[in-house]
């Protein structure tokens, strides 16, 4: 076929694809061509223009996703209730699933070329992050309750992350010959607020008890939960001003780097891979964390019948817990990690559209 | 032949660029509701014969013992305002037993009593449901366990016989 039949026939096909599509998604800016936002998922690539300005400003960006659930799954337009429906997806999802969601708003962004070989660029963008595995055990425990004696309802391994901040950034891309580009950037983050649990573990039971009808139970329980800029007496002063004085530098600090490469191996195969957010938040500012560790067991209150020893039935089980349940507070500063992205990304151009971008490369 | 061919292309790839998309409603989370199915233990008693018997073996016929409860937020919480205490009762020892619980507010006055339990001689697992809402124990801090025990044959303190109550709150929680 000619090229010319091609990108007559493409073109309907580009028109179609567009008339077909009801939903948004996110357009994968990676290996974008000439799109200036591809050196923020990999920093070595090839920028044709000298100089670009952009201000998207309202330019959002959103991912959201989940593993081992979709959406039609809860909100099907149909009779089924919708309690019937979550929880049948619930029960269907394994502790491996997860659920993510990105958002990133980029302000500014300005590259320049400095010399043949090395392009700068560097702006600002504000992100939103959450993760989290799907702590299957603790969902169930939420539509059983205590039904089922000896099951152990666990919170092993259960992790989660949120956070919000402004990132600063500024790289280098280098052509060190035809075959190979390099990159990097730097980022400065401020956070607004982060929330993180990790490392947890322990389990909640039901069990026939000895002395009564039931024995209840948490085992092992080691939860933790560390929050920045999330906790608060009262949220009177929160407002869009105070979040945008935190985007900008007066939030929790941090600094990141993205690397990339970027192989040309001839004029129809090319690889790149970039790793992005290597990065660290080092939470300062309202930092409060919270911890839950030890056993602790019951079947209820014993009563005695013993008039010549009267017993305070429930501050002795209040004193127990509190015994044998350590709950603590404070404010020591913590770390909290970048979520970390690693881009591959192969590509083999048949040889006539080849020979089109040979000729725009050059 | 060429442009049948292309044709063709071009229709098998434009059927992979449509995709069905299936009609979901966002309103239904309105109607979202959780109910968690709880049955937590509540009181338990393991008496013998002696508790009915003072320093003299003379019989004593009424026994009480009382525990502060500090649950209530949490039963504000029941589906459909339904709070049920079930009691299972067991005894080895040769006289009817009448069991209640008495309900205390803070100023230790009286709320209201349950329904009354009887259990026969040598009875075992014998059950008593009693449902209450939450307007009838949302003043409720303490509860009594009071133990009746009926006229009949004298005790026989030497012999190993008991009377058991074991209890669990049952309730949906609701948010």
């Amino acid at each position: 076929m000619s090229i010319r039949f091609l990108n007559y026939h493409s073109s309907i096909l580009l028109v179609f694809l567009s008339l077909s599509l009801s939903a948004q998604n996110l357009i994968n800016t990676y290996d974008f061509a000439n799109l200036p936002q591809s050196l923020l998922s990999n920093p070595s690539y090839d920028v044709s223009s000298d100089l670009f300005i952009t201000v998207p400003v309202t330019g959002n960006q959103l991912v959201v996703g989940s593993s081992g659930i979709e959406l039609y799954d809860v909100f099907a337009d149909n009779t089924i209730p919708i309690e019937q429906k979550l929880k049948e997806a619930i029960y269907e999802m394994s502790v491996k699933d997860a659920f993510l969601f990105n958002q990133k708003n980029e302000l500014i962004h300005i590259g320049y070329k400095l010399d043949r070989k090395t392009f700068l660029s560097f702006g600002f963008y504000e992100e939103l992050d959450f993760y989290s595995n799907f702590p299957k055990s603790m969902s169930e425990l939420f539509y059983e309750g205590t039904t089922q004696v000896s099951k152990r309802y666990t919170i092993d391994n259960y992790a989660f992350q949120a956070d919000m901040l402004g990132v600063f950034h500024v790289g280098i891309q280098k052509h060190i010959d035809d075959s190979w580009n390099i990159g990097a950037r730097l980022k400065l983050y401020s956070g607004v607020f982060n929330a993180k649990s990790s490392n947890n573990s322990g389990y909640v039971y039901t069990d026939l008890g000895a002395d009564n009808v039931y024995r209840h139970g948490l085992s092992t329980v080691d939860v933790n939960l560390q929050t920045s800029g999330v906790i608060y007496d009262d949220y009177d002063f929160v407002s869009s001003s105070y979040i945008l004085k935190k985007l900008a530098l007066s939030g929790n600090k941090g600094l990141g780097i993205d690397l990339g490469f970027t192989y040309y191996h001839d004029y129809n195969l090319t690889v790149s891979g970039s790793i992005t957010d290597l990065g660290v938040l080092f939470n300062t500012h309202d930092v409060q964390t919270f911890q839950v560790l030890g056993n602790f067991q019951t079947e209820g209150i014993g009563l005695e019948f013993d008039p010549d020893n009267p017993v305070d039935y429930w501050e002795n089980l209040e004193d127990d817990f509190n015994q044998s349940v350590d709950y603590s507070e404070d404010e020591n500063n913590y770390i909290s990690w970048r979520p970390i992205q690693l881009n591959t990304f192969a590509k083999y151009s048949f040889e006539k559209i080849c020979r089109l971008q040979l000729s725009w490369r050059s | 032949m060429t442009r049948l061919k292309s044709a063709s292309v071009l229709l098998i790839l434009l059927i992979f660029t449509v995709s069905c998309i299936k009609d979901i409603d966002f309103d239904q989370i309105d109607d979202l509701t959780f109910a968690t199915p709880l049955s937590v233990s509540f009181v338990y008693v393991e008496v013998d014969q002696s508790v009915f018997l003072d320093a003299n073996n003379q019989e004593i016929s009424h026994v009480i013992d009382e525990s502060d409860i500090q649950i209530i937020d949490f039963l504000s919480h029941a589906e459909d305002n339904v709070i049920t205490i079930v009691t299972y009762l067991t005894n080895t020892i040769d006289r009817e037993f009448v069991i209640e619980y008495e309900f205390y507010d803070a100023q230790n006055q009286l709320v209201m009593i349950s329904d009354s339990m009887l259990i026969q001689p040598n009875s075992t697992n014998l059950t008593y449901e009693m449902s209450y809402t939450y307007a009838q124990l949302e003043n409720v801090t303490r509860v009594r366990t009071s133990i009746r025990m009926l006229p009949g044959v004298p005790l026989r303190p030497l012999l190993d016989r008991n009377l058991s109550i074991d209890s669990t709150i049952n309730m949906n929680y609701e948010y």
